[in-house]
């Protein structure tokens, strides 16, 4: 990156920096989505959510959440 | 360096226009790889929910029961998305 002075690479590579890091997040929110639909919507009936999908794909994303929390905590112990 | 996608900008303020203009190239790349991963997903989900055994061509209960699976897939994704914005916030604290 020559051609940009040293001010403004570093400027740049911050603000790739946090564009990858959001890309990431997004990536993630993919895959849980994919994952909830899955467990959480059978059909579609209307074109919008109903209120007991709506709780089952918050339900889902917290508990996919809780599951790995708990798992971390689970091989920690095992360790000790 | 000129390779950003061999990105010219013509008139240009040296340093400051084109700085702007990587930046918003990488923003735009970003969001069409965003897009195409929903796209993607969408497709496979709702072809597994609306064409359980494809005909010859798409019937017109296929698109509509199509349209209302998308709209469906997008909502879900702006659900998700509040779901998990808040827990990682929340486990932050």
């Amino acid at each position: 990156m020559e051609a940009f002075d040293q001010a403004t690479q570093q400027e740049l590579k911050k603000f790739v920096e946090q564009e990858t890091q959001k890309a990431q997040m997004q990536q993630t929110i993919h895959e849980f989505t994919g994952r909830c639909w899955e467990s959480c919507i059978t059909q579609a009936k209307s074109n919008q959510l109903d209120s007991k999908e709506t709780a089952c794909l918050q339900n889902c994303v917290n508990r996919f959440v809780d599951t790995s929390v708990f798992i971390v905590k689970r091989l920690q112990n095992i360790q000790q | 360096m000129s390779s950003f996608g061999g990105f010219n900008s013509a008139a240009s303020t040296p340093g400051v226009a084109r700085k702007e203009d990587v930046m918003q190239q990488v923003k735009q790349e970003l969001a069409l790889a965003n897009a195409q991963e929903l796209i993607n997903s969408i497709n496979k989900q709702c072809y597994k929910m609306c064409i359980p055994s494809p005909g010859t061509s798409l019937s017109s209960s296929e698109q509509a029961s199509l349209s209302r699976c998308m709209d469906k897939y997008l909502a879900s994704w702006d659900t998700v998305s509040r779901a998990y914005v808040a827990r990682v916030t929340q486990e932050n604290h």
